[in-house]
């Protein structure tokens, strides 16, 4: 879904190639509010991890 | 290998949300942010956006001849957790907590878990010994959520609409590739819709009930019913439009707020009553044609309703965002 606005609206212009990728597992939950499944969570920050050797290169 | 620590993950992400950080209220939150910053030995840049909003950008310094990286997370949350609707909403609230495998807590979807994401994998790197040739930056910025100010709704908290992200690029916050982490349920997404805000006026003449009989036409709430529907006749022509869709998606045009009228004094008919329009515009439309495009649509509204003195405002125009490269969302 491309929809909503994020800031790559402001980094684009600016020349900065920008890709969004985030968790998040479906609509919030009605009676407990904003949430995130903790597995999906660490699995994000791995591929974040992953993401930043890719680009950046090893030294 | 190149391992995350869930527990220090999920620590990192409850303390962001247990700092509030409303839209025009984030300085705290950045401040929580140098403090992670200087955790990992980052070069932390504080970047005072204006009275209590800063950015935090902290820079993980490569060994050289590799590209820059940008993370770049918005602090401020859709809400405030004070609505009157979300009051009682513990998930709502800038109190983290943990249950079945899931973390509750007011901005930890949209999007501090994000950070939290940013910071662990930065440290999980180091932890493993990574050393990266290219630098990366962690941007954690201000005023980000859709929202602008208008008429009566002035001040910071209404600033928001990358306000804190325009101020970043033109302050050193820049790289080579940004990867954004708002909430896309774990799909990549190389671009997204703009919006612009169109405020539509349909003016009328200001009268007491005592001598309104008879003059139905001259009220400008009415008259905006039927400037309502003719704006609800083009609505699909918008969005049928094959120039405005972006990846198969069309652009969505929402009818957002209507103004008009003094409940204190229903005894007076408004001098003018507005519309207020949330049109979406594909990324690969520029701006200043869709404001001349429905800015168009008004001038046939004023010519098809002569006796309204019809008039558009566009106040917003936020561009969508579009990777130059790639093909696939």
């Amino acid at each position: 879904m491309t929809r909503w606005f994020s800031d790559a609206s402001a980094l684009t212009r600016y020349g900065v190639p920008t890709v969004n990728y985030g968790t998040s597992t479906g609509l919030m939950d009605v009676e407990l509010g904003e949430n995130l499944e903790i597995d999906a969570l660490v699995k994000t920050a791995e591929v974040y991890a992953r993401v930043a050797m890719e680009v950046c290169g090893r030294a | 290998m190149v391992s995350v620590d869930r527990d220090r993950l999920v620590d990192t992400a409850s303390r962001l949300v247990n700092v509030p950080s409303f839209t025009g209220d984030e300085e705290n939150a950045a401040r929580l942010m140098v403090e992670l910053f200087e955790g990992l030995n980052l070069q932390v840049q504080w970047q005072q956006v204006e009275e209590g909003r800063a950015n935090a950008l902290g820079t993980w310094a490569g060994a050289g001849g590799g590209k820059s990286l940008m993370f770049n997370g918005h602090l401020d949350t859709s809400y405030s957790g004070r609505e009157p609707w979300l009051r009682n909403v513990p998930g709502f609230q800038p109190q983290a907590f943990e249950r079945d495998g899931r973390l509750y807590g007011l901005g930890i979807s949209n999007m501090k878990g994000a950070v939290a994401c940013y910071v662990e994998a930065v440290r999980a790197l180091q932890d493993a010994g990574v050393r990266l040739r290219g630098d990366v930056l962690i941007a954690a910025v201000c005023g980000e959520i859709e929202k602008t100010q208008q008429g009566k709704a002035q001040g910071a908290e209404y600033r928001g609409y990358a306000a804190g992200t325009r101020d970043l690029v033109t302050h050193g916050g820049v790289a080579e590739m940004c990867l954004l982490g708002e909430p896309t349920e774990g799909k990549v997404v190389l671009g997204h819709f703009g919006a612009l805000w169109l405020r539509i006026r349909v003016h009328g003449d200001f009268i007491h009930t005592a001598f309104s009989e008879g003059r139905r036409d001259r009220n400008s709430i009415l008259r905006a019913g039927e400037v309502l529907d003719a704006v609800l006749e083009w609505i699909p022509t918008w969005e049928g439009d094959p120039a405005n869709s972006y990846r198969g998606a069309k652009a969505i045009v929402n009818v957002g707020a209507i103004e008009g009228g003094f409940g204190w004094r229903a005894s007076r008919t408004p001098h003018h009553t507005d519309l207020f329009l949330d049109v979406r515009v594909p990324p690969t439309k520029e701006m200043a044609v869709a404001r001349r495009e429905v800015l168009d649509m008004v001038r046939g509204l004023a010519e098809r309703f002569p006796d309204f003195a019809v008039e558009g405002e566009v106040f917003v125009t936020a561009p969508g965002g579009r990777s130059r490269r790639g093909t696939s969302s």
